[in-house]
């Protein structure tokens, strides 16, 4: 049988305890359910981050930064990790002349 | 903020000098198959590298923690590169990594002479300075 004969011959769902609104209030929940952190700070840092607007914003821009840096910190130490395994030493020359070569081949 | 020309990437990714990171590079989208392939000849044809894989993982590592950042071609970009070719009879290329130098106002990094030349030229025309 096509998967939606089902349908057609019985208005009975295909799965056990199939729930479309509890379906749609899930997917719903998962669009918009953002989980929240509480940070304590002293009265003066709140004052004074307050200068740069509002402190939920300032704190989600504070915690993108954070993971920017982490992100080029692993990232530099895994580059440099496997420059040092891998002693190349290139002519600059060289480089010019095989780039020119493909650029020229298009 | 500094434009990266590929033979500048490809000597960063691959030579070890322990400064990448430090400034912020940027470079037209069309760079990243120019590396690749520049890392792929390494490999393939030169044997200086075992293996171009992890390379090509660290250059879109870049990418991802914003040590370099890519810059789509746009029209208006092709437009300015266009006219700076013909100006200097050099390739196209080229001079897309020279008009995204001239736009942002921040100087290039190669190890093209030519091209460096092209990016001077075309800086004292225009009577330009660089923000960096």
């Amino acid at each position: 049988m096509d998967d939606y004969r089902w349908f057609q011959k019985s208005l009975s769902p295909p799965l056990p305890n199939f729930n479309m609104k509890r379906l749609i209030r899930q997917n719903v929940n998962m669009m918009y359910y953002m989980p929240t952190i509480s940070v304590r700070i002293s009265e003066e840092d709140r004052k004074r981050l307050l200068r740069y607007g509002p402190l939920s914003e300032t704190i989600r821009q504070a915690l993108e930064l954070f993971e920017k840096d982490r992100k080029r910190r692993e990232w530099m130490t895994k580059l440099d990790q496997l420059q040092k395994e891998n002693p190349v030493k290139l002519d600059p020359d060289e480089i010019v002349r095989l780039l020119r070569e493909d650029r020229a081949s298009h | 903020m500094i434009v990266a020309d590929s033979s500048y990437l490809v000597e960063r990714l691959i030579e070890r000098r322990g400064d990448w990171g430090t400034e912020d590079l940027v470079s037209p989208d069309l760079a990243v198959p120019e590396v690749v392939n520049a890392v792929l000849i390494q490999e393939r044809i030169l044997h200086t590298l075992s293996d171009g894989r992890p390379y090509i993982e660290s250059l879109f590592g870049a990418v991802d923690s914003a040590a370099l950042q890519l810059v789509k071609v746009t029209e208006s970009l092709v437009e300015e590169a266009y006219e700076i070719a013909m100006r200097n009879g050099q390739a196209i290329y080229d001079c897309i990594f020279v008009a995204l130098a001239l736009k942002y106002g921040v100087p290039l990094k190669t190890n093209d002479r030519r091209q460096a030349k092209v990016f001077a030229d075309e800086l004292s025309t225009r009577g330009g300075s660089l923000s960096q």
